[in-house]
């Protein structure tokens, strides 16, 4: 662990149906802050030779001048509202390669990133997809079970009224 | 509370979206240029939760 590499840029892609460019994005917590927040339909183009364009890209701090650096161990957290429906699903959106001319310059990425201060100030542009479908969190059942226990507690509270 | 008002309130709760997800891109891949220096993957993750009032992102750096 060399404790200097940075995150400089982190993007993703919206789903097509809608325009990235309505998205509200509120800093939530954590350190550090992006510095730049761009939106608009491939507005961001990301991954070098090789990479693509994404909808939304988070800039973060290359100079200690500018900002802190997201550096190792950091979280830095948003909240995207404005559009109506939007859900998580809607960030499983690959990356556009619309200006590309050849196949093999297509951008199957949900997410790509930079790394700077790699080494002997080297860097990189890095990549990922989804490890795992989305799935209902524990609240959800337990939301359920509130309200199947509730109507319970009333009916037989009802029941005891009436007899 | 009336029972028919703890039947709306149970409605109304059954009738919110119960499907409350997380999707997680591990950043474990090198496109171009040099690969960060530690052996341990991935390098970022983020995490989006869907939250009220919208999708909450969490970005992470776990291995630089």
């Amino acid at each position: 662990m060399t404790n200097t590499e940075f995150v400089s840029k982190w993007g993703f892609s919206l789903n097509t149906l809608y325009n990235p460019s309505n998205l509200v994005i509120g800093f939530v917590g954590g350190a550090p802050a992006a510095t730049t927040l761009t939106r608009s339909s491939n507005c961001c183009k990301l991954g070098g030779g090789a990479g693509g364009y994404y909808d939304i890209e988070f800039g973060f701090a290359t100079s200690s001048s500018s900002g802190n650096r997201f550096l190792n161990g950091m979280t830095s957290q948003y909240l995207f509202s404005g559009i109506s429906g939007l859900s998580t699903a809607d960030f499983l959106t690959f990356g556009s390669a619309t200006t590309k001319t050849t196949s093999s310059q297509l951008t199957p990425w949900y997410s790509v990133a930079h790394v700077q201060s790699i080494g002997q100030g080297n860097s990189g542009w890095v990549a990922g997809n989804t490890i795992g479908a989305p799935v209902p969190e524990p609240q959800s059942w337990m939301l359920f079970g509130t309200v199947a226990a509730g109507l319970t507690f009333a009916v037989r509270r009802r029941r005891k009224q009436t007899a | 509370m009336s029972f028919r008002n703890v039947l709306l309130s149970a409605s109304a709760l059954l009738c919110m979206p119960l499907y409350a997800g997380n999707v997680i891109f591990d950043i474990n891949q090198l496109i171009t240029g040099t690969a960060p220096a530690s052996a341990a993957n991935p390098w970022l993750r983020a995490t989006f939760s869907d939250v009220a009032g919208g999708v909450q992102l969490n970005l992470q750096t776990m291995n630089l």
